[in-house]
Formats: C-alpha cells, sequence, structure tokens
C-alpha cells in the first residue's frame, strides 16, 4: 500500500462515526421474532408433514379426521353400513319382517365370541333361520368376502356389536379375527345354513 | 499526485473517468444495446397478451400465439433479456466508476453478454416452441439455461474482479447492494434450476422451492438491484453522502435473512409450518423497510452539505430536488417511491387474511408490476439514461425524446398498476360475498374486470411506444459513437499516411 495513504487520512474519517443502528429497531425485531415463535408454535404444526392449513397442529387434524384405533373402526364401521348393509337391515337395525333378519338386540349379534357372524358375512347365510323367535328365510344374505376387505368387515361388525343405540353390547372385533377365519373358508363357495353356523363353535 | 492533506475531490491514482467509460463501452454496448430490443420485443407480446384477456379470439390461431406461450413469453424476454443484463452492464458501470478502475477483460464481459443472448434467445423460442419449463418467471428450457450460466458467469466473474481490482479501497453501501445482487441472482437461479428441472423434487416440495425461487427473483434480487442503483444516485450523482451508512448495510443483511423467506402464500397446501414460517418472514421484513425508510428518507429531505463532509454550502435545495432536476435522476426517484409503495403493500398482504381475501385476483399481478416495471425497470431506464451518453462519450441524438418516455413509461405504469389494483380489490370483494351472493359465478366475477383490463392495455401501449423510443435512441447514439470512432480512427491513419509521405 502507498505510505502516503497511510499518513493522509481523509477527514471525514478521522471523526468519530457517529452513525449506528439504533438499538430500539433491534430491540423491535428480537420483538417481532419473539412474537414468531409463538405465532410459530401456535400455527406451525412443528413441522409435521401431516398438517395443512387450515389446521394448526396435529391434534386438530386428529380430532376431525378419523384416523386408526377401535373407536374410529365403529366411525369406519357406520360408513361401511350405511353404503353395504342399510338397504336390507334398516338404518335402525330391525330389517324387514319374515325377509331380513334385525341386528338390533339380536342374540347372533351379541354372542360374545364373533366367529359365525364373521362367518355369515363373508360367505353369506340361505334357509330359514330363527332370530328372536321369529321365522326369517325369504331372502338370502350376500357373501361379501370378495367385496368387502378384513379392516372394512371388522368395523361394520364392531358398529352393529357395539350400537348402543340398537341395545347391542357385546365386544369388538378386529381385522385379525376376520383374516383368520377368511383363511379357514377360503375354499367355500356355498352360502352358510342356520344348522350349519349352530354346529361351529363360535369361538372358532 | 496525492498530496498529503488534499481534498477527496483528488481521486487516489485514479484514470480519468472518460477512460473508464471508454473501458466499459463494448460491454455496456451489448448488455444495453440489446436489453432495449428484447424490452421492446416483450412489450409487444405483453401487449398482445393483455389484449387476448378481453378480446380472447385476437390472434388465436397459431398455438404459438396463444396466452400460455405469448405471456412467459413476455415475461422472460423482459426479466432476462432486459431486467438482468441492463443490471449487470450497470453493476459493471458503477463498480468500475466508484473504484476509479477499467472494466476488466472487457472483452470476455462482451462475449458474456453475448452468450447470455444467445441464451435468451434460444429460451423465447423455446417458450413459442411449447418446451416451457412450466415454471412461473423461469420458463425458459434447459438448454437456454446452461448458454445463460456460462453467459453469467462470464459477465459475474469479470464483473467481480473489477470490484477486486478498485484503486478505492472502499466499500460503499451502493457497491454492497449491487455486490449481494450479483451473487443473488445464479444462486437462486442454479438452485431453482437443479431442483425443479434437472433432478425434479417430488411432491409438495416442487411448489415450495417455485415459490422461493421467484420472491427471491422478483421482490428480493430486484430490490437489491434497484437500490443499488438509487444509492448511486444519491450518492454519486445528486452528491449527497447517505445519512446513515451502517443502517443501510443493515437493512441489506436483514432483507437477505428475512425477505428470502418470504412468498409461500398463507393457504398453500403444503405443510402448515412452511407458509407459517413465510408469513412471519413477512412480517419481520418490517425491521429492513423501517431501517431504509431512516436512511432514506432523512438523506432526501437534507438540504445542506453536512460539515463533516468538508465541502461548502454551495446549496440549499434539498437531495431530492438534486436528484429530481435530471431525467435519469426522475426515473430514479420515481423508481424508489414505488419501491416503498410495494413494500408496505407486500407487509399488509404477509398478514394471513389479507393473502386470503387478494389471492387469486388481479391485485397480486398489479403488486407485481410495481416491483418489477414501477420500480426495477423505471430505476434501470434512469441507469441507461445516465450511462449510455457517458460511454458513448456523446450526447443522446434526440434528449427530448429522453423527457417523453419518462412521461410515457410514467403513465404507462400508473394506468396498468392503479386499474388492476382497483379491479382486484373489486374482485376479491366478490370472492368474499360469495356466501351471502352466490349467483355471483366465478365467470360473472371474472366479467367484472374486463373495464380495468381494457385500461391496462392502454397502459401496455405506452410503455411500448415509451420501450421503441428508448431502443432508437440508444441505439441510433451506439451507431453515432460507432461512426465518429471510425472516422476518427480513418482520420489517424490517413495523417500517419500522410506524415510518411512528407518525411522523405
Amino acid at each position: 500500500m502507498d505510505p502516503s495513504l497511510l499518513n493522509a487520512p481523509e477527514a471525514d474519517e478521522m471523526e468519530p462515526k457517529k452513525d449506528v443502528v439504533p438499538v430500539w429497531l433491534i430491540v423491535l425485531m428480537v420483538m417481532l421474532l419473539y412474537w414468531g415463535a409463538v405465532y410459530f408454535d401456535r400455527q406451525g404444526g412443528w413441522f409435521s408433514p401431516q398438517v395443512y392449513a387450515p389446521y394448526r397442529n396435529l391434534e386438530e387434524v386428529r380430532a376431525y379426521q378419523p384416523g386408526g384405533g377401535a373407536g374410529d373402526l365403529f366411525e369406519l364401521g357406520r360408513s361401511v353400513y350405511g353404503q353395504t348393509c342399510v338397504a336390507c337391515h334398516q338404518a335402525n337395525g330391525l330389517g324387514v319382517a319374515g325377509q331380513f333378519p334385525p341386528l338390533a338386540d339380536s342374540e347372533w349379534v351379541n354372542e360374545p365370541e364373533p366367529g359365525r357372524l364373521i362367518r355369515i358375512v363373508l360367505a353369506g347365510l340361505q334357509g330359514p333361520m330363527t332370530v328372536k323367535g321369529q321365522q326369517y328365510g325369504a331372502a338370502t344374505m350376500t357373501p361379501f368376502a370378495p367385496i368387502l376387505s378384513d379392516q372394512q368387515i371388522a368395523a361394520v361388525l364392531t358398529y352393529v356389536r357395539q350400537n348402543a343405540d340398537w341395545g347391542n353390547k357385546a365386544p369388538a372385533v378386529t381385522p385379525e379375527q376376520v383374516a383368520a377365519v377368511r383363511e379357514k373358508i377360503a375354499n367355500r363357495s356355498q352360502p352358510f345354513t342356520a344348522p350349519e353356523l349352530l354346529s361351529i363353535s363360535p369361538a372358532e | 499526485m496525492n498530496a498529503p492533506g488534499s481534498t477527496k475531490a483528488t481521486p487516489l491514482h485514479g484514470i480519468a473517468s472518460d477512460a473508464i467509460d471508454a473501458s466499459c463501452r463494448m460491454p455496456l454496448f451489448v448488455l444495453f444495446g440489446v436489453a432495449a430490443l428484447w424490452l421492446a420485443a416483450s412489450s409487444v407480446f405483453g401487449l398482445i397478451a393483455s389484449i387476448k384477456f378481453h378480446s380472447p379470439t385476437f390472434l388465436s390461431e397459431a398455438g404459438w400465439l396463444t396466452y400460455g406461450r405469448v405471456y412467459p413469453a413476455a415475461k422472460s424476454m423482459f426479466l432476462y433479456g432486459f431486467a438482468l443484463p441492463a443490471a449487470l452492464g450497470t453493476t459493471l458501470w458503477i463498480f468500475a466508476r466508484i473504484g476509479k478502475v477499467g472494466a476488466a477483460q472487457p472483452f470476455f464481459i462482451a462475449a458474456g453478454g453475448a452468450l447470455w443472448n444467445l441464451g435468451v434467445l434460444a429460451g423465447v423460442i423455446g417458450i413459442f416452441a411449447g418446451h416451457s419449463t412450466g415454471f412461473e418467471n423461469m420458463e425458459m428450457p434447459r438448454y437456454a439455461a446452461v448458454l445463460l450460466f456460462f453467459g453469467f458467469l462470464l459477465i459475474g466473474i469479470w464483473t467481480l474482479v473489477t470490484l477486486h481490482e478498485r484503486r478505492d479501497r472502499r466499500l460503499g453501501v451502493t457497491q454492497w447492494f449491487l455486490l449481494a445482487a450479483l451473487f443473488w441472482f445464479p444462486w437462486i437461479y442454479s438452485t431453482a434450476q437443479l431442483l425443479l428441472v434437472v433432478w425434479p423434487a417430488r411432491g409438495t416440495a416442487q411448489a415450495v422451492i417455485h415459490w422461493w425461487f421467484s420472491a427471491n427473483f422478483t421482490v428480493l434480487w430486484c430490490g437489491l438491484a434497484g437500490l443499488g442503483v438509487v444509492f448511486y444516485f444519491i450518492e454519486h450523482v445528486a452528491g449527497r453522502p447517505l445519512h446513515n451508512s451502517p443502517l443501510a448495510v443493515f437493512a441489506l443483511w436483514t432483507s437477505l435473512l428475512f425477505v428470502s423467506w418470504t412468498g409461500i402464500p398463507a393457504g398453500a397446501p403444503v405443510p402448515a409450518w412452511i407458509p407459517t414460517l413465510s408469513t412471519i418472514a413477512g412480517v419481520v421484513s418490517v425491521v429492513p423497510l423501517i431501517a431504509l425508510a431512516m436512511v432514506l428518507v432523512p438523506t432526501l429531505r437534507a438540504t445542506d452539505v453536512p460539515p463533516s463532509a468538508g465541502g461548502e454550502i454551495t446549496s440549499h435545495r434539498s437531495a431530492w430536488c438534486r436528484l429530481t432536476s435530471t431525467v435519469p435522476g426522475r426515473l430514479v426517484a420515481s423508481g424508489l417511491v414505488a419501491f416503498l409503495v410495494a413494500w408496505v403493500v407486500q407487509l399488509i398482504c404477509a398478514i394471513p387474511s389479507v393473502n386470503g381475501f387478494v389471492q387469486f385476483t388481479w391485485f397480486t399481478y398489479a403488486l407485481s408490476q410495481l416491483n418489477l416495471y414501477a420500480f426495477l425497470a423505471l430505476t434501470l431506464f434512469g441507469a441507461i439514461y445516465l450511462i449510455a451518453p457517458r460511454v458513448a462519450g456523446m450526447d443522446w441524438p434526440w434528449p427530448k425524446v429522453v423527457r417523453l418516455h419518462f412521461w410515457l413509461a410514467v403513465i404507462g405504469i400508473a394506468l396498468i398498476v392503479l386499474p388492476l389494483a382497483a379491479g382486484g380489490l373489486l374482485q376479491a370483494s366478490k370472492f368474499a360475498s360469495k356466501a351471502s351472493h352466490p349467483e355471483l359465478s366465478f365467470v360473472t366475477v371474472a366479467n367484472g374486470t374486463l373495464h380495468f383490463l381494457r385500461i391496462s392495455s392502454i397502459g401496455e401501449v405506452l410503455l411500448l411506444l415509451g420501450h421503441v423510443l428508448l431502443a432508437g435512441n440508444l441505439l441510433t447514439l451506439m451507431a453515432r459513437c460507432a461512426r465518429a470512432r471510425l472516422a476518427a480512427a480513418y482520420e489517424s491513419a490517413v495523417a500517419e499516411v500522410r506524415t510518411a509521405e512528407v518525411k522523405p
């Protein structure tokens, strides 16, 4: 560097620097960043890839949307029932006299073990049967094995068996139970009959 | 030559400013000259796109003239054909002038400019041929991006070397802003190009990267480059030192830190944390805005040269009056006003409810035009009108046309921004009242903006006229300069021959 440069500072450079960034601006910035942290905590969903606007956190998303678990199996079952079963068994679960047996307060539905029920849904049912002391058998139950998944069958049976409005109070059905029965009757092409079902233990 | 105690008027080891200007002549003629042509072409296609909104059958028989190609082509010509080369040329000249050093390797910079323009040509033809990447503001296809990259590399490297070789070692605010812009563009464009076109990211990440690029390009890069020019005009053309330089540098760093996170709309269909961060960054951007206002307002209001600068009180006019006393300065001052307005509106639009109100309307387009044209383009016009005659060494062929262009540009852009902003707000309020007025279909609401669109087409015509005047003035200036230099070279060659003949 040219030595004359060192010896000859500019006049204005000798003055102490008065220009600074005002402190209140820094304080304002820090306050805004603090507000930003609070806002992010409330709105940002903490980097969850499942939280989208207008939801603000994972709890809200879970509260508004059906997810996994037995409680939600009941809700899924409600929609499966509404699409698949309601035409015959009716929305109130009372069925139609002589044709479609009732599900509400039925001894078949409220068996502690669901083996027979799962078989009815998977392979169907035909022929005469007695429910709550009344004779049915004019109609045939459709086999749903090719139509509904294990999850959907477990859901709809859980919905039917735990429907307090219908007076039902039986344990839930799991997709694993449905899968086990489906494997056992995989080769069956004919619907069940009532005597045949009664000969099978409900626990199997 | 540099006696101790000399006043600052004497350049430190400086070379004469006309020698600096001469060293920039070739690169700036390439960068500015072709940029003016791209600008005129851009406004022709921009006008066609604008007319299509109220007359859909206009020029609709050929595929390459449909809106989906004409509009991106016009925007690419404006951004990549005009704004970037003009900003690069201005940066080079300002670095050379402030650093009191000639441009390093003018030939390579000019070659880089040629390569860049070849890239823009390939890109625009690609868009018309239907090869667009489909991402707004970076529609030019991959093969064009390669040419742009190498063109930018050549220009950028030798511009940096020019800065590095500066004889006046001080680095001012002007240089800080322009240097940031010089680095910011290649970083965002190459990142977006790699992550969206070369190895495309999957799913929502694509949209996020694209929003990030758009905001960083049209808001941040544009702000850095434009403000660099504004500061040059204040410090070196109006001759006023900045009121508070450290605060301006603070504004630079905080904008780089916060504005670069903005741009993702509040209701965007991506995981909520991304728009939330963007909203926060948008609100915190008030800090650099306040800092800039605290630098610019006192600087422009100051009437006397501060005694600490050692200057005599020569004038009682404010810096604002000095700035607006010439047409280039008036262009830059108008750009500065547009910049401040645009930033305030952007801040308000960062609030999620406001963002949801104006989204999908003409208001957002008006805001982007305010930023890109009323701020950046006017500022760059000011720079071109200041620099080109100095580089050419002669005055504009038609100096009065410069003033005419100023009015065409200001009135033209006002006729685009104001009606579209008003129409957009009307549109937004109709969208918002849809719950109580179910008869308002989307088409009804869209048709309500037709009058505003027709006015904006008039604005586009005025801009086009202005661009034709600029291109005509600039190209004539360049031609006259080239002819004068050829004549001088011929004269001196002839004189040499004559003296050689006389001697024996």
